[in-house]
């Protein structure tokens, strides 16, 4: 392919991209912005599906929906693409806790010489939070164990002025890197009174000898520095334990499923909201739901009313779905009578695979 | 270019929609394009003080918005969650059909080669430029270019060959 020819593609591509974009207001990032810093002041660093599981746990555990309740499940038909699998009030699966590879007796420890670092950080109400990420040069398999020795540098590559301290609780266990498994270590910078150091930099040195300057991810805010709090009183460098970065979970199975919605043509607040899920795979290959997943259901409507729960999807009496075959699940929500009516959408969703799909909704008063 | 003293809500205006653009060619999808521009524009805004003061603040957001589509979040999970927090949405205009099979095509191609892909044959930047804005060594960048260059071109050719058995 000719470059104008790809430049010409990619180009068209993004026009369209562009013309389709739908900017929402700039107060709405302000306001986005301004929640995040309090997320920030309050130490909730996980976003997004974490608040929302937060909410969910509590709702989890409120009663069950009144009205006529699905009779309970059969173990039977493993897959029937005419039956509707019945609902069941299961709690979500806790996430099971991914475990770093142990470090096995004999390996060396880590200098500077096998290692790559990169580091970034960024503001958090006045301190600067970052962490050093080690990989595996040169397909070296040795272990980091401790606390690394970081030092700031100002952008003449002079050492800052800090004093050094720890934080996190517990032991410091030894991690292993090694080619595809990094390792990392957090930092936090406070209170800083000196002359601004124009663009900084890191230098870190390792225990088990060598000193290494980490690269700069791109979008760090290099120019940031700790606010002065405490004119009077020393700048602070606090460091964590070295820690295992874990790897990504390998793909799942059930990502090649596709999910649809089958509403009831009314839906009320202060009764429960019965509709089904119907999963299909469209895959060559038979999809197993013997690791059965949990899912988030919700009705977010335009006037910030919502209704959110979570379960496990009751795959009992599935099996596995078969290629080309589709398997319908019935699925109840509680929609309380304090919810205001409103438009918006109802959201199904395999939160660990990112199977899901929503429809628009139309919630009347009770 | 938008420079210093430049007020937020102009910036945002006058770059959004070209950020979006950009990103679908590294996500594939509008959603998700919009959706790493717009928590890209979140951060620049609570930094808007010293990020307005850059040369190119646009390349800082993109760049925030690069590293979004590609880490942190993970993007499975990232993809359920933004199916929970987008919450009511208009309809997504569809693309045209040339659009959807030039993104379905693009993703079968590692993202870093996408972002290689963008950053060049978009943005305009140099192969020095984009290892200095991606903080990887020019070897790295050139390395990525040409093959997700190359593969693109099979990829592109096999369809041709598809829709014309196809049709023919």
């Amino acid at each position: 392919m000719r470059t104008d020819e790809l430049d010409e593609r990619l180009g068209a591509l993004v026009e369209e991209g562009a013309r389709h974009a739908r900017p929402p207001a700039a107060a709405t990032i302000g306001r986005r912005s301004r929640r995040r810093r309090r997320r920030q002041v309050a130490g909730v660093v996980l976003l997004g599906l974490a608040l929302v599981g937060a909410v969910v746990v509590a709702r989890a555990s409120s009663p069950l929906p009144s009205g006529p309740v699905t009779p309970t499940p059969t173990t039977q038909a493993p897959t029937n693409p005419g039956g509707i699998v019945p609902w069941t009030p299961a709690p979500p699966r806790p996430a099971a806790p991914a475990r770093p590879a142990a470090v096995p007796p004999g390996t060396p420890a880590c200098t500077a010489d096998r290692l790559g670092a990169t580091a970034g950080w960024e503001g958090a109400t006045g301190s600067l939070v970052g962490s050093v990420r080690f990989t595996s040069r040169g397909g070296a398999v040795c272990a980091l164990n401790g606390y690394p020795t970081i030092q700031l540098l100002d952008q003449q590559g002079r050492a800052l002025p800090t004093r050094t301290g720890r934080y996190g609780r517990g032991q410091a266990t030894g991690v292993l890197v090694r080619p595809g498994a990094a390792a990392t270590a957090p930092f936090v910078w406070a209170n800083w009174c000196g002359p601004q150091p124009g663009k900084l930099g890191l230098r870190v040195t390792l225990p088990g000898g060598g000193t290494l300057v980490p690269t700069i991810a791109g979008g760090t805010p290099r120019e940031l520095t700790a606010r002065c709090d405490a004119p009077g009183a020393p700048s602070s460098l606090s460091r964590g334990p070295f820690a295992a970065e874990l790897p990504e979970p390998p793909p799942s199975p059930l990502e090649g499923l596709t999910a649809t919605i089958g509403l009831p043509p009314t839906v009320f607040a202060g009764r429960p909201l019965r509709y089904t899920v119907t999963l299909a795979n469209p895959t060559p290959r038979p999809v197993s739901l013997r690791d059965c997943p949990s899912y988030t259901e919700a009705v977010l409507l335009r006037n910030d009313a919502k209704a959110v729960e979570r379960h496990l999807l009751n795959c009992g009496p599935v099996g596995a779905i078969g290629p080309g075959q589709r398997v319908t699940f019935a699925m109840v929500l509680d929609l309380p009578a304090r919810l205001r009516p409103g438009a918006g959408v109802l959201t199904w969703v395999v939160e660990s695979v990112g199977v899901g799909t929503k429809v628009p909704v139309t919630v009347t008063g009770p | 270019m938008m420079t210093g003293g430049g007020d937020f809500e102009a910036f945002y205006a006058a770059t959004y929609e070209r950020l979006v653009g950009q990103l679908l060619v590294v996500v594939g999808s509008l959603e998700e394009a919009e959706d790493v521009v717009q928590e890209a524009f979140v951060r620049a805004c609570g930094r808007w003080s010293y990020v307005r003061d850059y040369e190119v603040p646009e390349a800082w957001v993109r760049r925030v918005a690069l590293n979004l589509a590609s880490s942190g979040l993970r993007r499975a999970r990232r993809r359920a969650a933004l199916l929970v927090r987008l919450g009511p949405a208009a309809d997504v205009p569809a693309l045209s059909v040339e659009g959807v099979a030039l993104t379905r095509t693009l993703r079968r191609l590692p993202l870093r080669g996408r972002e290689a892909l963008v950053l060049h044959h978009v943005v305009g930047l140099s192969v020095q430029e984009i290892a200095g804005e991606l903080g990887v060594p020019v070897g790295t960048v050139t390395a990525r270019l040409s093959r997700a260059r190359a593969r693109l071109a099979r990829l592109l050719a096999a369809e041709g060959e598809e829709v014309g058995h196809a049709h023919g």
